[in-house]
């Protein structure tokens, strides 16, 4: 008798849980009739404007309170502290003249050589970003320091995507045309995954036959913008000629984020790879925050050394 | 005893093990973000050795009263006896070199995590960040203001907002003397991709910040991490008079080593301020002159430093 009590409380529990915790989520008692599979018409794909996580379109300035300066003013000759160079790019970079950069004056003369504006240094230079949708599958960014121009490729009908897996797999960071300072970008919206899952159960579709995965499936607020780029031509990441060569990727991550007054920020994360120059990735941060409007947009262009 | 008939055992098992299973699968916010984290060194470097330059500001958004507090600071402050041991606060800890252990504690019954805590490896900093689940009492106006503060936070998708106060006064960052009230607030974004944490410290200070001050700081995970304890024994490293506070007077002006000067920072864009933060003021650093040579400006303020000690004995024979 005890054990059916035991038995039976311990029923009456699991059944609360159904009810509570939507152990029955897939199929739901108030769901409507499905038609057949066959009578539906296929969605059409959502374009990446579409199905965009976050709004990154705008006016966007760089608020420089890190790194201050290296990034607002040239550092000295020599003066690559924190960059993981190894002895090749460091015989690169001790060929810089400052001469062609403003002479005496070369810190803070503004010359700035336009391979610092190569996009594995652009988004740390301090610079406004006019972000724009170029067409429903392709994200531009502009800078009005340098006047440079990017534009972020997101597969058509594949506007979401775990970009690491996708690295891993191949699918993404190849090689796709010639190189050039801004490179080939490859982008995809990084949805929320589940919060405890570990790195290899990452999907946002629930996995496995664990009486847990209702919650896999849930969905969460937020995800960011993934970004991989490939084809660039040799530049630095230093403005006093740091280098990184052709064979660089460069990954990013932008979250959108408000300031406690209610301001909105982008913070981008990149991680530039370059097995020529560089001893371990390269790791930096920038934060921009929004502007009303282009008010303040003021082009500067960038010097071209041969 | 009677004995269940055999054919209704495995709907009555079935609904046991149901409820087993509903109590352990996840019910609340998980964390993603437990373990160590190694702190990535790729900038702001000079918050990994000794902290940055007495007297270089550049990219703060600091007030004119800040920076009045910090021309007063003498770097030899660190070698007071009461003063050796301090730790960093909530602030500063997470922007430095130490190793960073996050963990969680989750409700028994129900799996929710009522809180976070993390702990820097210098100087012992451990902070408790209560969540929603905790319902743990916001510290009452009397309660004093410590070195971590009282953070709250809450989950919103996979990214781990916390919020801060209760801070004691303190410092932006050391070796600079740049004060922050103990009205300093501090809103974080914690989040992750891959194996490398972020987290956004949004700093404000009415009293001493003119804008929140934005800084992102970059972590790797780290699966081999450990901890070792870090006592701190006061003892005399620099010999110092009984009671003497090392600072400067307030007519000090200049405050710069060679370290700095080697750097090439114009000394207006030196004194900080909101203004230098943005990209347009690559234009204004066109317009300012060359700075003194070293020599020039040691000097000067060797001549401070003289000026200083005689109306100190002056004022007290």
């Amino acid at each position: 008798m005890k054990l059916r009590l035991i038995l039976g409380s311990a029923a009456l529990a699991g059944a609360v849980a159904i009810v509570q915790g939507g152990l029955v989520a897939q199929a739901p008692p108030q769901a409507p009739p499905q038609a057949p599979p066959q009578a539906q018409a296929p969605a059409p794909p959502q374009t990446a404007q579409q199905a965009a996580l976050a709004d990154l379109t705008g006016y966007w300035v760089s608020v420089v309170d890190m790194d201050w300066r290296f990034r607002m003013m040239t550092p000295p000759k020599g003066d690559y502290a924190q960059v993981p160079m190894n002895a090749a790019a460091r015989r690169i970079a001790d060929q810089f003249n400052p001469a062609l950069y403003g002479g005496a004056n070369y810190q803070t003369s503004g010359i700035v050589d336009c391979r610092a504006y190569g996009a594995a240094g652009l988004m740390h230079m301090p610079t406004r970003l006019h972000i724009t949708w170029d067409s429903p599958d392709v994200l531009k960014i502009e800078t009005d320091w340098g006047q440079q121009t990017r534009l972020l490729h997101f597969t058509a009908g594949q506007p979401y995507r775990d970009m690491e897996q996708a690295l891993r797999n191949g699918e993404v960071g190849g090689s796709h045309g010639p190189a050039s300072m801004q490179g080939y970008s490859v982008a995809a919206w990084e949805q929320p995954y589940r919060r405890n899952a570990s790195f290899f159960q990452r999907n946002t579709v629930g996995r496995g036959g664990g009486l847990g995965q209702n919650r896999a499936a849930e969905a969460l607020a937020g995800g960011n913008l993934a970004v991989v780029t490939t084809d660039l031509a040799p530049g630095w990441l230093r403005r006093n000629g740091a280098p990184y060569s052709s064979r660089t990727r460069l990954i990013e991550h932008y979250m959108t984020f408000q300031d406690p007054t209610g301001k909105d920020w982008f913070d981008v994360t990149t991680e530039v790879i370059d097995p020529e120059y560089l001893n371990t990735p390269f790791y930096t941060t920038a934060d921009f925050q929004k502007e009303p409007d282009g008010s303040k947009w003021a082009p500067h262009p960038c010097k071209m050394v041969q | 005893m009677k004995i269940m008939p055999i054919k209704l055992r495995p709907l009555w098992l079935t609904a046991a093990g149901i409820s087993v299973a509903a109590l352990v699968a996840p019910v609340a916010a998980q964390s993603l973000i437990t373990g160590y984290w190694n702190p990535l060194g790729h900038q702001d470097a000079y918050h990994y050795a000794g902290g940055p330059d007495p007297g270089d500001f550049s990219g703060l958004p600091i007030t004119d009263a800040a920076r009045k507090i910090a021309q007063q600071y003498d770097a030899d402050e660190f070698h007071m006896r009461e003063l050796m041991c301090r730790p960093f606060p909530a602030t500063y800890g997470p922007r430095t070199l130490s190793t960073m252990r996050i963990w969680e504690t989750l409700d028994p019954q129900t799996q929710e995590q009522t809180k976070i805590e993390t702990q820097m490896g210098f100087a012992v900093q451990h902070r408790v960040i209560w969540m929603e689940a905790s319902h743990h009492p916001y510290p009452s106006a009397s309660e004093p203001h410590t070195w971590q503060g009282y953070s709250t936070g809450k989950w919103v998708g996979n990214v781990l907002w916390v919020h801060t106060d209760h801070l004691k006064p303190h410092y932006l960052q050391r070796s600079q003397g740049l004060p922050l009230s103990d009205r300093t607030t501090m809103d974080e974004r914690i989040f992750r991709y891959g194996n490398i944490l972020v987290d956004i410290m949004m700093i404000s200070d009415p009293a001493y910040l003119s804008r929140p001050f934005i800084y992102s700081k970059l972590y790797a995970y780290l699966p081999q991490g450990n901890m070792d304890p870090y006592p701190c024994s006061v003892r005399n490293q620099v010999p110092m008079p009984e009671g003497h506070v090392p600072m400067r007077l307030p007519f000090y002006t200049t405050n710069y080593n060679a370290a700095f000067a080697a750097k090439g920072i114009p000394l207006e864009a030196a004194r900080g301020g909101e203004q230098t933060m943005f990209p347009e003021y690559q234009d204004y650093m066109k317009t300012l002159p060359p700075n003194p040579p070293y020599s020039q400006l040691d000097a000067e303020q060797q001549k401070q430093i003289e000026q200083q000690s005689a109306t100190s004995q002056q004022k007290f024979p």
